[in-house]
C-alpha cells in the first residue's frame, strides 16, 4: 500500500474495527426521501453509507464510520428523511489511533 | 521560452500567497452547518522526520471548487500521523463532490505523497466540527449532566486560529468546579448545575466565542473561497504579463476583471462586513 497509490473506500474501511450489528441504526423516511431533490447524502457521507438502488436509497448500516454528518446535512439540506441513532452499546465503529 | 518559465513562476507565488490566506480562512470558515473533517492515520517510519507540513492544498481543492482545508497532527509517542481534509458540507453538497474521494486525492498529491512516503495507512475514519459559534452552543446542562468540550460545540474558528482543544481543557476544568460546587449544597439538579453556564460565561471560552459570534455567518460567503482569490489571480497574472500592447493602471486591470463577476458595491459590502466580524 504505497501512499501514491488510491485506496478504494473499501480497502479503507477494511482497516477499521467493528463489531458489527444486524440491527440497522439507522432509518430513512422513504416517503420524504422520494421528493429530496439534492440528497445531499450520497456526497457527505465518508462511508458511502447511501446508494441509490433501483430509484430508492438504499443503506449499508455496516460501512458507518458514526460522523452523524448525514443528520446535519440531510435536515438542513435535504429533506430530514433520515434518523440516525447511536449503535446499540458494544457495536458499531471502534478507534484504536483517535 | 525562460521569460515563459519565469512569468509562470511569478504566476504560482502570488497564487500560493492566496492559497495560505485561503487555506486559513478555510480553517476557520466554519459552515453554519458545520464542517466535516475526513481523516485517514498513517503508520510511519521510526525514522521519519517531521517536514513542514502547512501544505497549500488549495491546488487540489480549487480544481473542484469545494472550499477546504488539509489537516495534519500528530500522536505523542507513536509514529502515527493523523491528517484530514476539512470541507463544508453545503459546498460537497452543491458540488456533488465525494467526501472520501477527497481524501484520497489528497493523499495522493504529489507534494503530499513526497511527505509521507513510506507511510502505510492504518485507520480510516471522519468527524463533524460544529463552527456555528456561539448561536449554535445548545443547552450545557441538566440534570446530573455538564457538557463540555466538542460536545456542547464549543468550538472557536475566528478565521485565523481554530481552537477546540484548549476549550475542551478549559471546559473541564470549569465542569469540575461547578461539580464542587453543587457537592458543598449536596443537589445535582439542573438549578445547581446552572453555576456551569455562569461560570463559562466569565471564562475566556464563550467570551471568545461572543467576541467572534459574527465570524460564521460573514464566512459563509462563498464568493471569499472562489470568485475573490480567482479575481487576484487574473489581476496579477495580467499585471505580470507584458506584451507589445499599451498596458493599463493596476484599478484599471482590476476593475476588469470584477466585469460582470462582482460589483464595486458588492466588493465593499463584502469587505466591511468581513472586517466587522474579525
Amino acid at each position: 500500500m504505497s501512499t501514491k497509490e488510491k485506496l478504494t473506500l473499501e480497502d479503507r474501511l477494511g482497516l477499521n474495527r467493528y463489531e458489527f450489528d444486524e440491527e440497522s441504526h439507522i432509518k430513512v423516511d422513504e416517503e420524504l426521501c422520494k421528493t429530496c431533490e439534492k440528497k445531499p447524502c450520497l456526497f457527505v457521507c465518508p462511508a458511502e453509507v447511501y446508494t441509490i438502488v433501483e430509484d430508492k436509497i438504499a443503506t449499508n448500516h455496516e460501512n458507518c464510520i458514526e460522523c452523524s454528518t448525514c443528520i446535519i446535512a440531510c435536515k438542513r439540506i435535504g429533506n430530514g428523511a433520515i434518523e440516525w441513532y447511536c449503535p446499540r452499546g458494544g457495536f458499531g465503529i471502534s478507534y484504536r489511533y483517535g | 521560452m525562460e521569460v515563459k518559465s519565469r512569468l509562470e513562476l511569478s504566476k504560482v507565488r502570488i497564487y500560493g500567497i492566496i492559497a495560505v490566506l485561503t487555506v486559513t480562512v478555510f480553517a476557520l470558515g466554519g459552515a453554519y452547518l458545520g464542517v466535516l473533517a475526513d481523516r485517514s492515520s498513517l503508520k510511519l517510519p521510526e525514522n521519519l522526520v517531521f517536514e513542514d507540513f502547512s501544505v497549500n492544498v488549495n491546488e487540489l481543492i480549487n480544481t473542484i471548487a469545494v472550499s477546504g482545508t488539509g489537516r495534519v497532527s500528530t500522536t505523542p509517542n507513536q509514529a502515527i500521523l493523523t491528517f484530514g481534509v476539512v470541507t463544508q458540507i453545503q459546498g460537497l453538497a452543491d458540488k456533488e463532490c465525494k467526501t472520501h474521494e477527497l481524501i484520497e486525492d489528497y493523499k495522493t498529491h504529489p507534494y503530499i505523497a513526497n511527505l509521507i512516503r513510506g507511510g502505510k495507512t492504518v485507520e480510516y475514519s471522519g468527524d463533524i466540527i460544529h463552527e456555528g459559534g456561539i448561536s449554535m452552543v445548545p443547552n450545557l446542562y441538566t440534570n446530573g449532566f455538564l457538557v463540555a468540550g466538542t460536545a456542547g460545540s464549543l468550538v472557536l474558528n475566528n478565521a485565523f486560529t481554530f481552537r477546540g482543544a484548549d476549550f475542551a481543557i478549559a471546559s473541564g476544568i470549569i465542569a469540575a468546579e461547578a461539580v464542587i460546587k453543587a457537592k458543598e449544597k449536596n443537589s445535582f439538579n439542573e438549578e445547581t448545575l446552572s453555576i456551569y453556564r455562569q461560570l463559562l460565561n466569565q471564562s475566556f471560552v464563550l467570551r471568545d466565542m461572543v467576541t467572534f459570534k459574527k465570524i460564521p455567518r460573514a464566512l459563509e460567503n462563498q464568493r471569499i473561497y472562489t470568485l475573490y482569490p480567482e479575481l487576484l489571480c487574473k489581476a496579477f497574472e495580467n499585471v505580470f504579463t507584458v506584451d507589445q500592447k499599451p498596458t493599463k493602471k493596476l484599478s484599471k486591470k482590476v476593475k476588469e476583471a470584477m466585469r460582470g463577476k462582482v460589483s464595486t458595491f458588492q466588493l465593499i459590502r463584502d469587505g466591511i462586513k468581513m472586517v466587522r466580524a474579525l
